[in-house]
């Protein structure tokens, strides 16, 4: 898939993460801020290059306001954010999603 | 009960504005700022938080300094961002009193630039260091670098003067273009007729100045109380962001500007633009072009003569390039008015 | 997963910290909401939570029910093939009326558990009656499938439906309670009653609360985890009838034991529907 538009998804509420996703020339750029960015930053960081590399994307800019999200929480707002940036209305795939 | 809505204010009612505004006093800030959506959080009766926003900067954000400060900034932030991304805008930016920029970096916001008085932050994937990564990669061999920022609206003899002695000196020039679309010109009509207006000249490079020229239109002045401190604490402000991002990508060593003849705010301005700049980047000044009956060209006198229709006196005050233009633009004004009511 | 349903908590599908921390409370079931708690803006963005929070939280024994957009508001089909996907216990339907919206979706929960390999007939449904056509339809609604476990009134919408609100003694929601009691036990599922959203009015929870089990509902739909503690207490049986309950299935095991086809307690015949009741009191009892 292909980041062809900037999306944003996810709120700044306790326990939500945010992220700003938009194209990128060359490779996956990611930003994170978080409330639990020493325990956590690094996982973040992995976990959206994971789900990035799922959906075959390459480049990407990404920011991430984590307000202490669960996985859960990042993969779907992560995945929210990739579907509202891809190029036309692309379904969600239940079955195959990761 | 613990679930606190974000609501819109309507300031348009009376009753409403007075409790904004009051609200605003008593966190020092002024009301008299152009807002376009103003949301709130309410306690009961009493107004707890409040935001705005104009195009993309968010203003006069204040929040009750009791309990729960962050929690009531994250959700009037939140509101805000939400409604900015259903408009399609995804970089924003904010400008805040320094002791408090920690609460909006920990909502993602970065520093861009801080005055003693004030600071500049923003939020997008596509920040500051990404603006002057891109223009890198114009930057120019020499030893003497200059740079114009212009408006342009529109551009006339007088800029054309004011690019032709910088590329005269200069091994290089770089002209930003101000992106803003707060003039009557839209931004892509602004950049096309210095561009058209600019062909000949083999030494300069045109850029569009994003979102990192101010204009004062978009300072913000609910911080100030006095008219000359903000057109200072602005000047300072565009000073800062164009040393530390402008300037250091491409070398810049001169800025060039017309002298002021008539407006005290731009005098103003460009003595601290000179004072802040100095010595990474010297201002020069050049006395304004006059037209042939001795006037001195501007692009607000030339904005004058389409309104009052003196659309023959044009040529006296811009180039060829920009008058064609103006004439199928008054044109068009012409035919929209006549038709336009129907 | 227990037989009982008191206390199903709403929870808006798009608020992360909700959805996290309903696994902590202790009530039977949980509701996640696609429906009227979440924005237009956000329906993709909550189908997607909730689908990864089922898969990924352990909600232990707890009943999950997802309450679905209506398949006409372009969001249905979707959020029926997320949700089946994620294996959820139950699709609530809103705003039913007629026999017709359960056979509907019905046949869309089909299609999907076929394609995406889950067993035919494994989704239970429930339907949420808010209107008064809905609630003069009760019985057919209440027939019209074999997956559905229970029905279940919505007041806010009925109310409105009705021209009137909400009023403290509940005299409003008398017609639409007993209809949906009455369908629901004559076909065998579950009922259960809407939500009080005036958190600060412990008596008046307690009141309403009281006036459904009186009438026979099987639980009560909440919206905060307080309220679960005053539902259970209202539901728990009493000694005698717990002491009741004992008796009967003794006197089952030993009827059992030494295989004898008549069952008396007390002189009494124990019945099927006796047993069964005794069951669930003691259930009740053990979870309470």
């Amino acid at each position: 898939m292909e980041i062809i538009n900037q999306s944003t998804s996810g709120t700044l509420e306790s326990s939500d993460i945010q992220i700003i996703l938009g194209p990128n020339k060359q490779g996956i750029d990611i930003d994170i801020r978080s409330s639990v960015q020493k325990q956590f930053g690094e996982h973040i960081d992995m976990l959206i290059r994971k789900i990035l590399s799922d959906k075959m994307i390459e480049h990407a800019k990404v920011l991430v306001v984590d307000n202490g999200a669960l996985d859960c929480t990042i993969r779907a707002r992560m995945e929210t954010a990739i579907y509202r940036s891809i190029e036309g209305n692309q379904r969600v795939e239940w079955g195959v999603i990761k | 009960m613990e679930q606190l809505e974000v609501v819109r204010l309507n300031l348009a009612r009376k009753d409403v504005y007075e409790v904004w505004k009051a609200f605003l006093d008593n966190h020092g800030m002024q009301s008299d700022e152009v807002v376009t959506d103003t949301l709130g959080i309410y306690e009961g009766e009493k107004l707890v938080a409040t935001g705005s926003f104009h195009k993309n900067i968010i203003k006069c954000v204040a929040v009750d300094k009791g309990h729960r400060g962050q929690c009531l900034l994250n959700k009037i932030v939140n509101e805000i961002v939400t409604e900015l991304s259903q408009k399609d805008i995804y970089h924003y930016f904010v400008y805040t009193k320094p002791d408090v920029i920690g609460k909006f970096i920990d909502l993602g916001f970065k520093k861009v630039v801080c005055t003693n008085r004030l600071c500049l932050l923003e939020r997008g994937v596509y920040g500051v260091e990404y603006y002057k990564h891109n223009l890198k990669m114009h930057y120019q061999e020499g030893h003497v670098i200059g740079s114009i920022v212009m408006n342009a609206n529109p551009f006339t003899k007088g800029h054309l003067y004011l690019v032709q002695y910088a590329a005269s000196l200069c091994d290089f020039v770089h002209i930003f273009v101000v992106e803003e679309e707060e003039s009557l010109f839209p931004f892509s009509i602004r950049y096309e007729l210095v561009k058209q207006g600019l062909t000949s000249l083999k030494n300069v490079k045109l850029h569009s100045a994003g979102n990192y020229i101010v204009s004062n239109t978009t300072f913000p002045s609910y911080f100030i109380n006095k008219k000359a401190d903000i057109t200072t604490e602005h000047a300072r402000l565009d000073a800062s962001i164009f040393e530390h991002y402008i300037a250091s990508a491409l070398g810049i060593k001169y800025r060039f500007v017309g002298e002021e003849p008539f407006s005290p705010t731009t005098k103003i301005y460009n003595r601290v633009l000179k004072e802040v700049l100095y010595p990474t980047v010297q201002l020069v000044e050049i006395p304004r072009l006059t037209a042939s009956n001795g006037d001195i060209i501007s692009a607000t006198k030339v904005r004058d003569l389409i309104e009052t229709n003196n659309v023959e006196l044009l040529g006296n005050y811009v180039p060829r390039t920009t008058l064609k233009y103006l004439k199928t633009y008054k044109k068009q004004k012409m035919e929209v008015n006549q038709f336009g009511n129907n | 997963m227990t037989n009982l349903r008191r206390t199903m908590m709403f929870v808006p599908g798009n608020h992360p910290a909700m959805i996290r921390d309903a696994s902590i409370y202790a009530s039977d079931s949980i509701m996640f909401d696609l429906e009227d708690a979440v924005s237009p803006f956000e329906k993709d963005s909550a189908r997607l939570l909730v689908y990864h929070a089922l898969k990924m939280v352990d909600y232990g024994e707890k009943e999950l029910i997802v309450r679905i957009n209506s398949l006409n508001s372009g969001f249905g089909f979707d959020d029926i093939e997320a949700m089946i996907a994620a294996d959820v216990d139950v699709i609530r339907l809103p705003k039913t009326e007629t026999a017709k919206d359960i056979k509907d979706v019905e046949e869309v929960i089909e299609s999907y558990e076929r394609k995406l390999g889950r067993e035919v007939g494994s989704t239970k449904m429930m339907a949420a009656i808010e209107s008064a056509k809905g609630t003069l339809n009760a019985l057919e609604i209440a027939e019209s499938s074999k997956r559905l476990i229970g029905i279940a009134l919505g007041a806010e919408d009925y109310v409105t439906n009705m021209k009137t609100r909400r009023y403290p003694n509940g005299n409003e929601l008398l017609f639409a309670r007993s209809m949906i009691i009455h369908a629901a036990r004559s076909v065998g599922i579950m009922a259960f009653d809407t939500i009080y959203t005036d958190l600060d009015n412990e008596e008046g929870f307690k009141a309403e609360v009281e006036l459904i089990h009186q009438l026979g509902f099987d639980g009560k739909s909440i919206i905060n985890p307080r309220q679960i503690k005053i539902v259970n207490e209202i539901y728990r049986p009493t000694k005698k009838e717990i002491n009741h309950a004992l008796d009967v299935i003794n006197a089952i095991e030993e009827a059992n034991e030494k295989k004898s086809g008549v069952i008396a307690l007390n002189g009494k015949m124990i019945d099927k529907p006796i047993v069964e009741r005794a069951k669930y009191v003691l259930s009740l009892a053990n979870h309470s």
